[in-house]
C-alpha cells in the first residue's frame, strides 16, 4: 500500500526547507547548486505523491516530475558551467564579496 | 549817494579785475587794488567832510533796493551811511591803503601775489559793505564774506600745518558766534517784518517797553556775534593762532577792521542794546576781556601774538566803553586803535623780516640797525599805552570817562569797571614798553632794515597814529562827538586824564625799569645806581628789594612785587589753562559733533528712509524669489529627490551578491505565504 | 504497512544526508551525501509507484549530475578553512526566513494534504506515461529537449577554455 500522501508532502516540505537554509547560506556556489540540486527532487516528490490520488493514477504528476527531473538536470549542467567560469575568472568558487551586479 | 557806493564798490572791483587777470598783469596788480582804495579813502573822506557839515542830522545816504518780498516781509539792500559809517569808512579806508602798499612790499616775491591781493582786496570790499550796509542781512552778508577772506588769509600758507589749522579755528569759531547773528537777524525779521538798520531801530525803541525780555535775548545773540569776531572773552582764541597768516593780514583784518566789526555791529544796533537793558552785560564782559588779553599778552614771546591778545584787550576796552555808555568813545578808540595797531604790527611784521624770528627773546638791539621800524614802534607804543599827546590817549582817557559816567549811575559796577580799565592800561603800557625796550633798545646784532615800500606806510601810520586825538579834542569845534551825538558836548574830566596819563607812565616805567634790570641781571648793564640815588626811598625800595630778589630768579617775567606777580599768575594760569583746547573740544569739537551727529542722523535717517524702501522693495523681490526657489523650485526638486531618496532606500537591496537576492526572494514568499495564510484561514 | 515503514526508513536517510551534506568539511564528501540523498529520493519515488521516474532521478540525478559536480569539485578545489568561511553573512536573516516560511508553507501543506484523497490503488504505468509524453505532452517534451540542447550548448560554450 503507498503510504498517505501527507507523508510525502511533510518530508518534501522538510528536506526543501533544509535545502533552502543550505542553499542561502552557501559561499560556495557547487554547494549552493548542490543545495538546488535536493530542492528539485524535494519538489518532484512533492509533485509525484499529489499527483498519485489523482484518479488518472499519478500520470500527470508522472509527466510533471519528468520535465522537472528534465529541467532540474539542465540548470545543474549550466549552473556548473558558469562555477567553471567563475573560478576562471577569481581562483576560487566563493560568491563571498562580489557586488558586481550591486547598485 | 553813487559816492557812497563807490566805497565797497572800487575794491570790489578791483578784486575782480585782480581774480581775473591778475597773474598776467604780475606783481603791478597790487596797484590796482591800491589805486582801488585810494578811490575809496577819497570817497569816504568826501562822506566824512559832508558828515560834519551836515551837523548829523539823519543819515547822510540811505537808499535802499528792493531785495526780497516774503509774505509781509520786505527785504531790501542798499547804503545808509551817516556820521559813524563815514567816521568808520575813513579809517578802514585809510589803513588798508597803507597796508596794501606795505604789503607789496612784504609779499615781494611771492608766487601767488595776484591771489593774495585778490582775496584782500574782496575783504576790503567787505569791510567797506559792512560799513555801507543799510540792512542787517545785507550786513551779515558783507560779515560772512569778510570770515571766508579771513579764513583764505590765515590759510595762506597752506602748505604749513598750523596756519590751517587756525584758518580753520578762525572760521569755525567765528562762525558759532555768526550763529547767534544769524538767528537774531532771523527773529528779528519775522518779528518786526524787516531788518533795515534805521528802521528796525525806530520799530525797536517804540516796542521796547514791552518786550524787554525778547529785546534782551535778541541782544545776547548779536552779542554773540560781536564776540567770536572780535576775538572777546570767551571766544579769542582763534586770534593769537591767526596770526600764522601773513603780517599785513594780521596788520589789516587783526587789528583795525575785521576785529572791529564786532564792535560796529554793536555800535549800528546800539539803540536796541540801550532799549534792552543789555549794556551792563557788554561792560561786563568788555573789562574782563581787556584785562585778561593784557594779562596774556605781557607773558607771551610771539610778538604777533602778543600784539593779538594786545588787540583782543582793547577791543574789550571798546566794548566796555560802549557798555557803559560811551558810543562815542568806543569809536574814538575803534579808529585811533585802527591805526597804531596797523602800526604796530607793520612794525612786527618788518622786525620778523629783519630779524627773521618772531620770538622776541631772539631780538636784541634791533634799534640799532633798524632805526625807522623801531622808532615807529615806539609810536604805535606809546599810542597804544596811552602816553599824552598821541591819539591813544585821548580814546583811552575818554573810555575811562565813560566808565567814571557809569560809575555815576551804577556805583558798584562801575567803579569796578574804572579800577579794572586803569589797571588794564598800567598793563597795556607794561607789556608794550617791555617788549619795546627788550627788542629795540640795547647793544644786539646787524639786522637788515625794510624796504620803502614797507617803511613809507608805517611812517605814514605812524604819523596819523600820532595826531589822531585832534578829531575828539573835547571842547574843540570839529569833534567826532559833534559828529556822533550832536548836542551832547563832552566835558573833560582833568583828573582823571591826568589818572590815565599817570597809569600809562607808571606802565612805561616799570617796563623801563624791568628791562635794566634784567640787562643787569644778565650782566650787559650795570645796576641803575644812579636811579637809586635820585627817586630812592619808599617807592623804589620794594623794587629793588625785588631786583635784588630778581637776582636768584631766572624768569625775568616775575619782576615787580605786588603788581605784576598776581597777574602774572593769574596771566599763567588763564595760559595753563589752555582754553583753546577747551573750545576746541567742547565748543569746535561739540560743533563738530553735533555736525556728525547730524550728519550721521542725516545719513541714518535720509538714507535710512531711502535704503528701507529699496531694502523692502529687495526684500519683496527676495520673497518672491524665495518662493519660487524653494516653494517651486522645491517641490519639483522635492519630488525628484524624493524619488531619489526612495531609491536610495532600495539600493541598499541592491547588495550584487546573488546569495542575497535568493533571500530576499525567499522573504517576499514568506511574505505573500503570510498573506495567502491569512486569507485562506 | 510496509510502504509505510520503507518510507520512515529512506526519509530519515534523506534528512540525515542532506543535513550531512550540509556541516560536512570535505566537499566531495557533501557530493557523495548528495548522491546518497537523491538516491534515497529515487527510492521514494519507487514507493509512490513512479518507477519511471525513481529510474530517471537514479540515471540523471544521481548519475550525471553527480559525476559532473564531482568532476568540478575535482577541478576547482575547492578550500574550505573553517566551517565559518562556508556560511554567508547572511545566515541568520536567512535561518529565520527559513523558518518564518516553514510554518505557514507547512501548514498549508498538511491541509492541502487533508483535503486529498488517499493514493488509488491502480498507478500509472510507463506505457502510459510514455504515450502521454507522446501524446498530449508532445509539445512540452519537445520543448524539454529544446531546452536540454540549449543547456548543452550554452554549458560547452560557457565553460570552454579561453582563448
Amino acid at each position: 500500500m503507498v503510504p498517505p500522501p501527507l507523508y510525502f508532502i511533510v518530508l518534501g516540505a522538510i528536506v526543501f526547507l533544509i535545502a533552502m537554509l543550505g542553499f542561502l547560506t552557501r559561499r560556495s556556489l557547487i554547494q549552493a547548486l548542490m543545495c538546488l540540486e535536493l530542492m528539485a527532487s524535494a519538489v518532484t516528490l512533492t509533485f509525484l505523491a499529489v499527483g498519485r490520488t489523482m484518479p488518472d493514477g499519478g500520470l500527470e504528476g508522472m509527466v510533471l516530475a519528468t520535465f522537472l527531473i528534465v529541467i532540474g538536470a539542465a540548470e545543474v549542467g549550466m549552473g556548473l558551467a558558469i562555477v567553471m567560469l567563475y573560478f576562471r575568472r577569481h581562483g576560487d568558487a566563493t560568491t563571498d564579496d562580489i557586488d558586481l551586479l550591486g547598485g | 549817494m553813487l559816492i557812497a557806493a563807490l566805497v565797497p564798490g572800487l575794491p570790489a572791483a578791483a578784486a575782480v579785475l585782480l581774480a581775473l587777470f591778475g597773474r598776467r598783469i604780475g606783481e603791478k596788480c597790487a596797484w590796482i587794488s591800491v589805486g582801488a582804495l585810494a578811490g575809496s579813502l577819497v570817497a569816504a573822506v568826501y562822506l566824512l567832510v559832508m558828515a560834519f557839515q551836515g551837523g548829523g542830522e539823519g543819515p547822510l545816504v540811505h537808499a535802499t533796493f528792493e531785495w526780497m518780498r516774503i509774505g509781509g516781509v520786505n527785504v531790501d539792500f542798499g547804503l545808509y551811511v551817516d556820521g559813524l559809517s563815514a567816521a568808520v569808512l575813513a579809517m578802514v579806508a585809510a589803513v588798508a591803503c597803507m597796508v596794501f602798499v606795505y604789503a607789496i612790499g612784504y609779499m615781494h616775491g611771492d608766487e601767488r601775489f595776484p591771489v593774495f591781493f585778490s582775496i584782500f582786496s574782496l575783504f576790503s570790499a567787505s569791510m567797506l559793505g559792512v560799513g555801507t550796509s543799510s540792512s542787517l542781512l545785507q550786513l551779515m552778508v558783507f560779515w560772512e564774506i569778510m570770515g571766508v577772506c579771513s579764513f583764505l588769509l590765515i590759510g595762506y600758507y597752506y602748505e604749513r600745518a598750523e596756519a590751517r589749522k587756525a584758518a580753520f579755528k578762525a572760521f569755525i569759531t567765528t562762525r558759532i558766534g555768526d550763529m547767534g547773528f544769524l538767528l537774531a537777524v532771523a527773529v528779528l525779521l519775522g518779528k518786526f517784518g524787516t531788518v533795515d538798520i534805521p528802521t528796525l531801530m525806530a520799530r525797536v525803541e517804540e516796542v521796547a517797553p514791552g518786550m524787554q525780555g525778547f529785546l534782551w535775548l535778541m541782544c545776547a545773540l548779536l552779542f554773540i556775534g560781536a564776540v567770536a569776531k572780535s576775538a572777546q572773552f570767551p571766544m579769542y582764541i582763534w586770534l593769537p593762532d591767526a596770526m600764522a597768516g601773513p603780517t599785513p593780514v594780521s596788520g589789516l583784518l587783526h587789528s583795525a577792521t575785521m576785529v572791529a566789526a564786532g564792535v560796529f555791529l554793536v555800535l549800528r544796533t546800539y539803540p536796541m542794546f540801550e532799549a534792552a537793558h543789555f549794556l551792563p552785560m557788554i561792560a561786563g564782559a568788555g573789562i574782563f576781556t581787556a584785562v585778561y588779553g593784557a594779562s596774556l599778552a605781557l607773558t607771551e614771546t610771539d610778538i604777533k601774538r602778543m600784539l593779538a591778545y594786545s588787540t583782543m584787550s582793547q577791543l574789550g576796552y571798546m566794548m566796555a566803553a560802549l557798555g557803559c555808555g560811551g558810543y562815542v568813545a568806543a569809536v574814538f578808540h575803534l579808529i585811533t586803535h585802527g591805526f597804531f595797531k596797523s602800526l604796530l604790527f607793520l612794525s612786527a611784521g618788518s622786525v620778523i623780516h629783519g630779524a627773521k624770528t618772531q620770538d622776541i627773546r631772539e631780538m636784541q638791539g634791533v634799534g640799532k640797525t633798524m632805526p625807522i621800524t623801531a622808532a615807529c614802534f615806539l609810536v604805535g607804543s606809546l599810542a597804544i599805552a596811552g602816553i599824552p599827546p598821541l591819539s591813544g590817549f585821548f580814546s583811552k582817557d575818554a573810555i575811562l570817562a565813560s566808565m567814571l559816567g557809569y560809575a555815576g549811575t551804577a556805583p558798584v559796577q562801575g567803579w569796578i569797571i574804572l579800577l579794572v580799565g586803569l589797571m588794564t592800561a598800567v598793563l597795556t603800557a607794561f607789556y608794550m614798553f617791555r617788549v619795546y625796550f627788550g627788542v629795540f633798545t640795547g647793544p644786539g646784532k646787524k639786522y637788515h632794515e625794510s624796504s620803502k615800500m614797507m617803511l613809507v606806510p608805517m611812517i605814514v601810520l605812524a604819523s596819523i597814529a600820532a595826531v589822531a586825538g585832534v578829531i575828539n579834542l573835547p571842547g574843540m569845534g570839529l569833534s567826532l562827538a559833534g559828529l556822533l551825538e550832536p548836542g551832547k558836548l563832552e566835558s573833560a574830566v582833568p583828573w582823571l586824564m591826568a589818572l590815565s596819563a599817570g597809569a600809562a607812565g607808571a606802565g612805561l616805567y616799570i617796563a623801563w625799569e624791568s628791562t635794566r634790570l634784567r640787562a643787569a641781571l644778565h650782566g650787559t648793564g650795570p645796576l641803575p645806581r644812579n636811579l637809586q640815588a635820585l627817586y630812592g626811598g619808599i617807592f623804589l625800595r620794594p623794587v629793588f628789594a625785588v631786583s635784588r630778589f630778581l637776582r636768584e630768579l631766572k624768569m625775568d617775567q616775575i619782576i615787580m612785587g605786588i603788581v605784576v606777580k598776581p597777574v602774572l599768575w593769574f596771566c599763567e594760569l588763564a595760559a595753563k589753562l589752555n582754553p583753546d583746547v577747551l573750545y576746541m573740544a567742547v565748543f569746535v569739537g561739540g560743533v563738530g559733533r553735533a555736525a556728525e551727529g547730524l550728519a550721521a542722523i542725516d545719513t541714518r535717517v535720509v538714507d535710512g528712509f531711502v535704503n528701507g524702501v529699496g531694502r523692502y522693495g529687495l526684500g519683496i523681490a527676495r520673497a518672491v524669489g524665495f518662493v519660487d526657489v524653494r516653494g517651486v523650485d522645491g517641490a519639483v526638486n522635492g519630488v525628484a529627490d524624493g524619488t531619489i531618496a526612495v531609491g536610495r532606500v532600495f539600493k541598499r537591496l541592491q547588495t550584487g551578491v546573488t546569495a542575497n537576492y535568493a533571500l530576499f526572494m525567499i522573504v517576499l514568499g514568506v511574505a505573500i505565504f503570510y498573506l495567502a495564510w491569512w486569507l485562506v484561514r | 504497512m510496509t510502504g509505510t515503514v520503507l518510507f520512515f526508513l529512506i526519509s530519515g536517510v534523506i534528512v540525515a544526508s542532506s543535513v550531512a551534506m550540509l556541516v560536512s568539511r570535505d566537499f566531495v564528501r557533501s557530493v557523495l551525501f548528495l548522491l546518497l540523498a537523491l538516491c534515497s529520493f529515487a527510492g521514494l519515488y519507487a514507493l509512490l509507484d513512479a518507477t519511471f521516474l525513481a529510474l530517471l532521478q537514479l540515471f540523471l540525478f544521481a548519475g550525471a549530475v553527480t559525476v559532473v559536480l564531482v568532476f568540478v569539485v575535482m577541478l576547482t578545489r575547492p578550500q574550505i578553512a573553517d566551517f565559518r568561511t562556508l556560511l554567508q553573512r547572511q545566515t541568520a536573516f536567512a535561518a529565520v526566513a527559513v523558518v518564518a516560511i516553514s510554518v505557514p508553507m507547512l501548514d498549508a501543506l498538511v491541509r492541502l494534504a487533508s483535503s486529498l484523497p488517499a493514493a488509488g490503488t491502480s498507478a500509472a504505468s510507463t506505457s502510459d506515461l510514455a504515450r502521454a509524453l507522446m501524446g498530449d505532452y508532445g509539445a512540452p517534451f519537445e520543448l524539454a529537449s529544446v531546452v536540454l540542447l540549449a543547456a548543452l550548448i550554452g554549458a560547452i560554450y560557457l565553460a570552454r577554455e579561453a582563448e
